[in-house]
């Protein structure tokens, strides 16, 4: 399972919570500089998903830092990611989160993961593609992570289209596990 | 003689005299001690007989009572063994039930151990073909491989 699929399901349950309560702005706003602040400085992160540290510690951080600077429902889903031992994945969860806020606005940013960079005209032919598939505009963000091998990733609002190298090998190392020793 | 007569006379009366008295105030005493002692020998001699008789009785009954105690534990140690081998039958029962639960679990021990051995062994070779079969396909992958996958991707991203 790739980072982004963790990261989704946690994104849409607090954008379906936010939504409900009228709370999607300031959760955009909010989340984003939280996300701004940790691509600064991961050592809260790090804190955070320590395994040797006990999690009422993490909380009652989390409810000191955070308490008097967030809404008390965005503070208790940091403490949720914690005690599912998920806050590793915060930025990426943020970032999800973005792309659900964002696409409700009208604006469809894609993700797109490669092992080497997409070339020009590939990039042209992907967003066309796109655009013609969700009838919207494409904003695409590129990323390029080799530990994919090959192939690529599109990551949608609503959607996960995983094509690399590594998926397909996983899903080889699923076929053999299921081969029966006994 | 006549001196003699006289003498032998009053010697008699005398001796009537002292019979009378005797007779009198004696005898009848004297017959009442003896009859008294022969009464109270006699009586003892019939306290001796009852004492034996009782005494054969007690010893009777004794004898009954013993012969019946030696019954009650004969019937005690025959119950005595009877629970004896009641108890040991059950003891055994137990010890082969144990040994046999013993048995099973080591059975069942290993057959996990093996089965988990097993899976631990697949998934040690699936994981050790997947690192070299990713590293063969990583080594593989150029530029021309990795644009053909693009394309292809893209292709399909169109079809679907």
């Amino acid at each position: 399972m790739i980072v982004q699929e963790v990261a989704k399901k946690y994104a849409t349950a607090l954008f379906a919570s936010t939504r409900e309560r009228g709370l999607v702005d300031e959760a955009y706003e909010q989340f984003s500089g939280l996300k701004l602040a940790l691509d600064k400085d991961a050592s809260l992160l790090k804190f955070l998903s320590l395994p040797k540290i006990e999690e009422e510690q993490k909380l009652e951080l989390l409810r000191t830092v955070f308490g008097e600077r967030m809404e008390r429902l965005f503070v208790e889903f940091l403490a949720v990611l914690v005690r599912k031992r998920r806050a590793m994945y915060l930025v990426e969860v943020i970032d999800e989160f973005n792309r659900l806020v964002e696409f409700d606005k009208g604006i469809n940013r894609v993700t797109v993961i490669t092992a080497i960079a997409l070339a020009s005209e590939e990039e042209a032919n992907l967003v066309s593609t796109l655009a013609a598939k969700t009838g919207r505009k494409i904003e695409l963000e590129k990323k390029v992570d080799p530990g994919i091998i090959g192939g690529m990733i599109v990551v949608t609002a609503d959607e996960i289209i995983d094509g690399s190298v590594r998926y397909g090998l996983g899903q080889i190392e699923e076929r053999l596990q299921r081969i029966k020793v006994h | 003689m006549d001196f003699e007569l006289q003498q032998i006379l009053t010697h008699a009366l005398g001796f009537l005299i002292f019979v009378w008295v005797l007779k009198r105030f004696a005898w009848g005493p004297l017959l009442g001690l003896l009859e008294e002692r022969r009464e109270k020998i006699a009586g003892e001699f019939d306290e001796i007989d009852k004492q034996k008789a009782e005494v054969a009785q007690v010893t009777a009954e004794y004898e009954a009572r013993m012969k019946e105690i030696e019954g009650e534990r004969r019937a005690k140690m025959v119950e005595a063994v009877k629970e004896g081998k009641q108890m040991a039958a059950d003891i055994k029962n137990e010890a082969m039930n144990e040994i046999r639960a013993m048995h099973e679990k080591a059975k069942a021990d290993l057959q996990r151990d093996v089965a988990k051995a097993k899976v631990q062994l697949r998934d040690e070779m699936i994981s050790i073909t997947m690192t070299a079969a990713e590293k063969v396909v990583a080594e593989k992958m150029d530029d021309a491989k990795h644009r053909d996958l693009i394309g292809r991707y893209i292709d399909e991203l169109e079809r679907a």
